[in-house]
Protein backbone atom coordinates (compact mmCIF):
# COMPACT_ATOMS: atom_id res chain seq x y z
CA UNK A 1 0.00 0.00 0.00
CA UNK A 2 2.55 2.79 1.00
CA UNK A 3 4.75 1.42 -2.06
CA UNK A 4 2.33 2.09 -4.07
CA UNK A 5 0.97 5.54 -3.07
CA UNK A 6 5.00 6.34 -3.25
CA UNK A 7 5.22 5.04 -6.70
CA UNK A 8 2.20 6.43 -7.97
CA UNK A 9 1.62 9.80 -5.81
CA UNK A 10 4.01 11.05 -3.72
CA UNK A 11 7.64 10.21 -5.98
CA UNK A 12 5.64 12.24 -8.94
CA UNK A 13 4.71 14.71 -7.11
CA UNK A 14 8.43 15.28 -5.85
CA UNK A 15 9.38 15.12 -9.30
CA UNK A 16 6.46 17.76 -10.43
CA UNK A 17 7.17 20.25 -7.85
CA UNK A 18 10.95 19.97 -8.51
CA UNK A 19 11.09 20.35 -12.37
CA UNK A 20 8.50 23.33 -12.59
CA UNK A 21 9.48 24.94 -9.21
CA UNK A 22 13.23 24.42 -8.29
CA UNK A 23 14.63 23.48 -12.02
CA UNK A 24 12.43 24.94 -14.87
CA UNK A 25 14.92 27.19 -16.71
CA UNK A 26 17.69 26.79 -14.45
CA UNK A 27 21.07 24.97 -16.02
CA UNK A 28 21.79 21.29 -15.27
CA UNK A 29 24.56 19.53 -15.83
CA UNK A 30 23.87 16.40 -17.30
CA UNK A 31 26.00 16.58 -20.11
CA UNK A 32 29.26 16.90 -17.97
CA UNK A 33 28.22 13.70 -16.06
CA UNK A 34 28.05 12.19 -19.32
CA UNK A 35 30.96 13.11 -20.87
CA UNK A 36 29.66 16.08 -22.82
CA UNK A 37 26.91 14.40 -24.70
CA UNK A 38 23.34 15.42 -24.66
CA UNK A 39 20.57 13.28 -26.21
CA UNK A 40 18.10 15.70 -28.21
CA UNK A 41 14.41 15.24 -29.17
CA UNK A 42 13.05 16.81 -31.67
CA UNK A 43 9.96 17.14 -32.97
CA UNK A 44 9.13 18.43 -36.67
CA UNK A 45 5.76 20.11 -36.53
CA UNK A 46 4.87 20.66 -40.86
CA UNK A 47 5.56 23.28 -43.21
CA UNK A 48 7.46 26.05 -41.83
CA UNK A 49 7.88 24.47 -38.67
CA UNK A 50 9.54 22.02 -40.22
CA UNK A 51 11.69 24.16 -41.74
CA UNK A 52 12.82 26.65 -39.32
CA UNK A 53 13.65 23.57 -37.03
CA UNK A 54 15.83 21.61 -39.62
CA UNK A 55 17.63 25.19 -39.67
CA UNK A 56 18.46 24.73 -35.62
CA UNK A 57 19.09 21.10 -35.75
CA UNK A 58 21.78 21.97 -38.75
CA UNK A 59 23.46 24.27 -36.17
CA UNK A 60 23.96 22.33 -32.92
CA UNK A 61 27.15 21.30 -32.17
CA UNK A 62 28.76 17.92 -31.73
CA UNK A 63 27.83 17.75 -27.93
CA UNK A 64 23.80 18.10 -28.75
CA UNK A 65 23.82 14.35 -30.43
CA UNK A 66 22.33 11.52 -30.47
CA UNK A 67 19.58 13.61 -32.06
CA UNK A 68 16.01 12.32 -32.39
CA UNK A 69 13.49 13.40 -34.77
CA UNK A 70 9.91 12.55 -34.34
CA UNK A 71 7.35 12.95 -37.24
CA UNK A 72 4.03 12.29 -37.29
CA UNK A 73 3.00 9.40 -39.49
CA UNK A 74 0.93 11.44 -42.21
CA UNK A 75 3.56 14.06 -42.41
CA UNK A 76 5.46 12.27 -45.60
CA UNK A 77 6.72 15.93 -46.93
CA UNK A 78 8.53 16.60 -43.05
CA UNK A 79 10.25 13.43 -43.59
CA UNK A 80 11.42 13.87 -47.18
CA UNK A 81 12.85 17.31 -45.81
CA UNK A 82 14.98 15.91 -43.31
CA UNK A 83 16.31 13.41 -45.39
CA UNK A 84 17.46 16.07 -47.73
CA UNK A 85 18.12 18.85 -45.11
CA UNK A 86 19.87 17.66 -42.33
CA UNK A 87 23.61 16.20 -43.04
CA UNK A 88 24.26 14.80 -39.29
CA UNK A 89 23.23 11.34 -38.14
CA UNK A 90 19.86 11.22 -36.74
CA UNK A 91 17.08 8.55 -35.79
CA UNK A 92 13.81 9.03 -37.01
CA UNK A 93 10.23 8.10 -35.06
CA UNK A 94 7.23 8.08 -36.08
CA UNK A 95 4.32 8.61 -34.06
CA UNK A 96 0.14 8.54 -35.58
CA UNK A 97 -1.29 12.10 -35.53
CA UNK A 98 -2.98 13.64 -32.57
CA UNK A 99 -5.17 15.61 -35.10
CA UNK A 100 -6.09 15.65 -38.85
CA UNK A 101 -6.88 19.10 -40.22
CA UNK A 102 -11.27 19.50 -39.58
CA UNK A 103 -11.32 16.06 -37.93
CA UNK A 104 -14.52 16.23 -35.63
CA UNK A 105 -13.38 16.88 -31.74
CA UNK A 106 -14.83 13.60 -30.40
CA UNK A 107 -12.78 11.53 -32.85
CA UNK A 108 -10.10 14.05 -31.88
CA UNK A 109 -9.93 12.81 -28.13
CA UNK A 110 -9.29 8.74 -29.56
CA UNK A 111 -6.57 9.92 -31.54
CA UNK A 112 -4.99 11.68 -29.09
CA UNK A 113 -5.08 8.99 -26.65
CA UNK A 114 -3.79 6.83 -29.26
CA UNK A 115 -0.74 9.57 -30.26
CA UNK A 116 -0.22 9.50 -26.08
CA UNK A 117 0.16 6.06 -26.05
CA UNK A 118 2.34 5.55 -28.97
CA UNK A 119 4.77 8.58 -27.74
CA UNK A 120 5.57 6.91 -24.51
CA UNK A 121 8.06 4.17 -26.17
CA UNK A 122 9.46 6.69 -28.33
CA UNK A 123 10.38 9.14 -25.34
CA UNK A 124 11.46 6.23 -22.92
CA UNK A 125 13.56 4.62 -25.05
CA UNK A 126 15.54 7.48 -25.98
CA UNK A 127 15.47 9.55 -22.87
CA UNK A 128 16.00 12.94 -24.21
CA UNK A 129 17.47 15.41 -22.41
CA UNK A 130 17.13 18.12 -24.06
CA UNK A 131 13.37 18.38 -25.96
CA UNK A 132 13.29 20.80 -28.58
CA UNK A 133 9.64 22.30 -30.18
CA UNK A 134 8.21 24.77 -32.02
CA UNK A 135 4.53 23.65 -32.99
CA UNK A 136 2.25 23.08 -33.81
CA UNK A 137 -0.37 20.68 -32.07
CA UNK A 138 1.82 17.52 -33.02
CA UNK A 139 4.38 17.66 -30.45
CA UNK A 140 2.06 18.06 -27.01
CA UNK A 141 1.77 14.13 -26.93
CA UNK A 142 5.66 13.81 -27.14
CA UNK A 143 5.58 16.64 -24.36
CA UNK A 144 2.99 14.69 -22.04
CA UNK A 145 5.22 11.78 -22.79
CA UNK A 146 8.38 12.92 -21.51
CA UNK A 147 6.44 14.58 -18.27
CA UNK A 148 5.57 10.67 -17.72
CA UNK A 149 9.53 10.16 -17.63
CA UNK A 150 10.23 13.04 -15.90
CA UNK A 151 7.53 12.15 -13.10
CA UNK A 152 7.97 8.50 -12.48
CA UNK A 153 11.60 8.25 -12.81
CA UNK A 154 14.46 10.50 -11.95
CA UNK A 155 14.77 11.37 -15.27
CA UNK A 156 15.23 15.19 -16.49
CA UNK A 157 14.16 16.27 -19.52
CA UNK A 158 14.51 20.27 -20.53
CA UNK A 159 11.73 21.64 -22.60
CA UNK A 160 12.80 24.35 -24.73
CA UNK A 161 10.52 25.71 -27.32
CA UNK A 162 11.02 28.30 -30.28
CA UNK A 163 8.09 30.16 -31.24
CA UNK A 164 7.35 30.65 -34.78
CA UNK A 165 8.80 34.01 -36.84
CA UNK A 166 5.14 34.53 -37.64
CA UNK A 167 3.86 35.41 -34.04
CA UNK A 168 4.34 39.30 -33.47
CA UNK A 169 1.58 39.71 -30.62
CA UNK A 170 0.31 36.68 -29.52
CA UNK A 171 1.62 33.15 -28.92
CA UNK A 172 0.32 30.26 -30.76
CA UNK A 173 -1.96 28.11 -29.31
CA UNK A 174 1.23 25.57 -28.28
CA UNK A 175 3.20 28.25 -27.42
CA UNK A 176 0.38 29.39 -25.09
CA UNK A 177 0.87 26.03 -24.02
CA UNK A 178 3.89 25.12 -23.27
CA UNK A 179 5.11 28.80 -22.32
CA UNK A 180 4.54 27.73 -18.65
CA UNK A 181 6.33 24.74 -18.29
CA UNK A 182 9.08 25.76 -20.65
CA UNK A 183 12.84 25.78 -19.59
CA UNK A 184 13.65 28.26 -22.42
CA UNK A 185 11.49 30.18 -24.70
CA UNK A 186 12.39 31.63 -27.76
CA UNK A 187 10.09 34.22 -29.23
CA UNK A 188 11.03 35.92 -32.31
CA UNK A 189 10.04 39.41 -31.91
CA UNK A 190 11.01 41.57 -29.06
CA UNK A 191 7.07 43.14 -28.64
CA UNK A 192 6.39 39.54 -27.25
CA UNK A 193 8.59 40.13 -24.46
CA UNK A 194 6.43 42.73 -22.83
CA UNK A 195 3.20 40.34 -21.97
CA UNK A 196 5.56 37.34 -21.75
CA UNK A 197 8.41 38.53 -20.11
CA UNK A 198 10.14 35.03 -19.19
CA UNK A 199 10.48 34.29 -22.87
CA UNK A 200 14.08 35.08 -24.62
CA UNK A 201 14.20 37.45 -27.51
CA UNK A 202 17.60 36.47 -29.58
CA UNK A 203 16.70 37.83 -32.81
CA UNK A 204 15.31 36.20 -35.74
CA UNK A 205 16.62 32.10 -36.29
CA UNK B 1 11.92 46.82 -66.78
CA UNK B 2 10.19 42.87 -66.10
CA UNK B 3 6.60 41.24 -65.14
CA UNK B 4 4.71 41.79 -62.16
CA UNK B 5 3.17 38.86 -60.38
CA UNK B 6 0.16 38.57 -58.31
CA UNK B 7 -0.38 35.37 -56.20
CA UNK B 8 -2.77 34.10 -53.99
CA UNK B 9 -1.13 30.88 -52.45
CA UNK B 10 -3.62 27.95 -52.14
CA UNK B 11 -6.65 29.44 -51.17
CA UNK B 12 -8.85 31.76 -52.75
CA UNK B 13 -8.26 35.51 -52.49
CA UNK B 14 -11.43 36.72 -54.96
CA UNK B 15 -11.22 40.63 -53.60
CA UNK B 16 -7.45 41.28 -54.66
CA UNK B 17 -8.24 39.25 -58.01
CA UNK B 18 -11.45 41.16 -58.72
CA UNK B 19 -9.20 44.45 -57.71
CA UNK B 20 -6.14 44.01 -60.18
CA UNK B 21 -8.18 43.05 -62.84
CA UNK B 22 -9.30 46.49 -63.29
CA UNK B 23 -8.11 49.01 -65.95
CA UNK B 24 -7.01 51.47 -63.58
CA UNK B 25 -4.25 49.18 -61.74
CA UNK B 26 -3.11 47.17 -64.95
CA UNK B 27 -2.58 50.69 -67.00
CA UNK B 28 -0.64 52.02 -63.57
CA UNK B 29 1.69 48.93 -63.95
CA UNK B 30 2.17 49.84 -67.77
CA UNK B 31 2.57 53.37 -66.99
CA UNK B 32 5.21 52.57 -64.05
CA UNK B 33 7.21 50.44 -67.15
CA UNK B 34 6.02 47.14 -66.18
CA UNK B 35 5.79 44.66 -69.45
CA UNK B 36 3.55 41.99 -68.40
CA UNK B 37 1.42 40.48 -65.40
CA UNK B 38 0.73 37.19 -64.44
CA UNK B 39 -1.98 36.44 -62.35
CA UNK B 40 -2.41 33.14 -59.81
CA UNK B 41 -5.67 33.19 -58.39
CA UNK B 42 -5.75 29.88 -56.84
CA UNK B 43 -9.07 27.89 -56.18
CA UNK B 44 -11.29 31.43 -57.39
CA UNK B 45 -12.62 32.61 -60.54
CA UNK B 46 -10.43 33.78 -63.95
CA UNK B 47 -10.37 37.54 -64.18
CA UNK B 48 -11.90 38.92 -67.06
CA UNK B 49 -8.99 41.01 -68.19
CA UNK B 50 -10.11 44.54 -69.87
CA UNK B 51 -7.85 45.82 -72.99
CA UNK B 52 -5.35 47.45 -71.07
CA UNK B 53 -1.69 48.64 -72.80
CA UNK B 54 -0.15 45.71 -70.96
CA UNK B 55 0.38 41.84 -71.70
CA UNK B 56 -1.63 39.64 -68.90
CA UNK B 57 -1.42 36.04 -68.30
CA UNK B 58 -3.35 34.42 -65.73
CA UNK B 59 -3.75 30.57 -64.50
CA UNK B 60 -5.06 28.76 -61.29
CA UNK B 61 -1.72 27.02 -59.74
CA UNK B 62 1.94 26.65 -61.49
CA UNK B 63 4.36 24.21 -59.39
CA UNK B 64 7.40 23.07 -59.37
CA UNK B 65 10.38 24.52 -61.50
CA UNK B 66 8.36 26.91 -64.09
CA UNK B 67 6.83 28.77 -60.71
CA UNK B 68 10.05 28.62 -58.76
CA UNK B 69 11.39 30.73 -61.96
CA UNK B 70 8.95 32.82 -62.30
CA UNK B 71 8.68 33.86 -58.29
CA UNK B 72 12.45 34.09 -58.06
CA UNK B 73 12.55 36.77 -61.50
CA UNK B 74 9.39 38.51 -60.57
CA UNK B 75 10.48 42.89 -60.31
CA UNK B 76 7.10 42.67 -58.44
CA UNK B 77 5.41 40.00 -56.26
CA UNK B 78 1.78 41.24 -54.92
CA UNK B 79 0.39 38.78 -52.47
CA UNK B 80 -1.80 37.47 -50.14
CA UNK B 81 -0.64 38.14 -46.37
CA UNK B 82 -0.17 34.24 -45.78
CA UNK B 83 3.14 34.02 -43.62
CA UNK B 84 4.94 31.45 -45.84
CA UNK B 85 4.65 33.83 -49.10
CA UNK B 86 5.95 36.58 -46.93
CA UNK B 87 8.79 34.80 -45.62
CA UNK B 88 9.49 33.22 -49.33
CA UNK B 89 9.45 37.01 -51.32
CA UNK B 90 11.86 38.37 -49.17
CA UNK B 91 14.00 35.65 -48.33
CA UNK B 92 14.37 35.61 -52.36
CA UNK B 93 14.64 39.33 -52.42
CA UNK B 94 11.94 40.33 -54.12
CA UNK B 95 9.95 43.89 -54.02
CA UNK B 96 6.84 42.82 -51.86
CA UNK B 97 3.49 44.33 -51.81
CA UNK B 98 1.63 42.54 -49.25
CA UNK B 99 -2.57 42.66 -50.13
CA UNK B 100 -4.40 42.12 -47.04
CA UNK B 101 -7.59 40.13 -46.76
CA UNK B 102 -10.05 41.87 -44.54
CA UNK B 103 -12.08 38.76 -44.36
CA UNK B 104 -9.68 37.24 -42.53
CA UNK B 105 -8.68 40.50 -40.19
CA UNK B 106 -7.62 38.74 -36.73
CA UNK B 107 -5.44 36.59 -38.51
CA UNK B 108 -2.45 36.86 -37.02
CA UNK B 109 -0.84 37.27 -40.60
CA UNK B 110 -1.93 40.37 -40.66
CA UNK B 111 0.44 40.63 -37.56
CA UNK B 112 3.34 39.89 -39.46
CA UNK B 113 2.95 41.95 -42.37
CA UNK B 114 2.25 44.87 -40.40
CA UNK B 115 5.42 44.52 -38.19
CA UNK B 116 7.49 43.60 -41.65
CA UNK B 117 6.62 47.09 -43.49
CA UNK B 118 7.73 48.04 -39.79
CA UNK B 119 11.01 47.32 -40.38
CA UNK B 120 10.78 48.32 -44.41
CA UNK B 121 10.69 45.18 -45.52
CA UNK B 122 7.81 45.70 -47.77
CA UNK B 123 4.50 47.51 -48.25
CA UNK B 124 0.93 46.52 -47.59
CA UNK B 125 -2.61 47.54 -48.59
CA UNK B 126 -6.37 46.78 -48.92
CA UNK B 127 -8.01 45.70 -52.39
CA UNK B 128 -9.52 49.32 -52.27
CA UNK B 129 -6.26 50.93 -52.31
CA UNK B 130 -3.70 48.92 -54.75
CA UNK B 131 -3.40 51.13 -57.46
CA UNK B 132 -1.67 54.12 -54.81
CA UNK B 133 0.16 51.36 -53.55
CA UNK B 134 1.26 50.47 -56.58
CA UNK B 135 3.46 53.38 -57.12
CA UNK B 136 4.71 53.45 -53.84
CA UNK B 137 5.43 50.28 -53.97
CA UNK B 138 7.66 50.51 -57.03
CA UNK B 139 9.61 53.57 -55.64
CA UNK B 140 10.03 52.63 -52.17
CA UNK B 141 13.10 52.30 -50.37
CA UNK B 142 12.97 48.75 -49.07
CA UNK B 143 15.44 47.33 -46.80
CA UNK B 144 16.85 43.88 -47.40
CA UNK B 145 15.50 40.81 -45.49
CA UNK B 146 18.83 39.28 -44.49
CA UNK B 147 18.89 35.89 -43.35
CA UNK B 148 18.34 34.75 -39.46
CA UNK B 149 20.86 33.34 -37.49
CA UNK B 150 19.65 29.80 -35.36
CA UNK B 151 23.67 29.89 -34.07
CA UNK B 152 22.18 31.58 -31.38
CA UNK B 153 19.83 29.09 -29.92
CA UNK B 154 22.62 26.61 -29.65
CA UNK B 155 24.63 29.34 -27.67
CA UNK B 156 21.91 29.29 -25.06
CA UNK B 157 21.29 25.61 -25.24
CA UNK B 158 24.89 25.54 -24.69
CA UNK B 159 24.33 27.84 -21.52
CA UNK B 160 21.64 25.68 -20.35
CA UNK B 161 23.70 22.32 -20.59
CA UNK B 162 26.45 24.27 -18.58
CA UNK B 163 28.63 23.50 -21.96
Amino acid sequence: MLAVLWILVLFPFYRLVKILIFQRGKPCTVAQRRGGSVRVMAVLGSGGHTTEMLRILSVLDNEFGPITVVVAETDRQSTFMAKQKLIKPYKLQVIPRAREVKQSWSSTILSTAKAIFSSIPVVFDDRPDLLLLNGPGTCIPIVIASFCLQLFTNHDVKLVFVESFCRVEKLSLTGQLLYPIADVFFVQWPQLLTKYPRALYRGRF
Amino acid sequence: MGYALVTVGTTEFVELIAAVSEKEPLSKLAQLGYEKVYIQHGAGPAPKIPNVPIEVASFDYMRGNPWKTLYENADLIISHAGAGSCLEALENRRRLLVVINESLMDNHQIELACALKECNYLEYCYPQTLTESLDSITKAELDNFEPGDPHQINHELRRLFCL
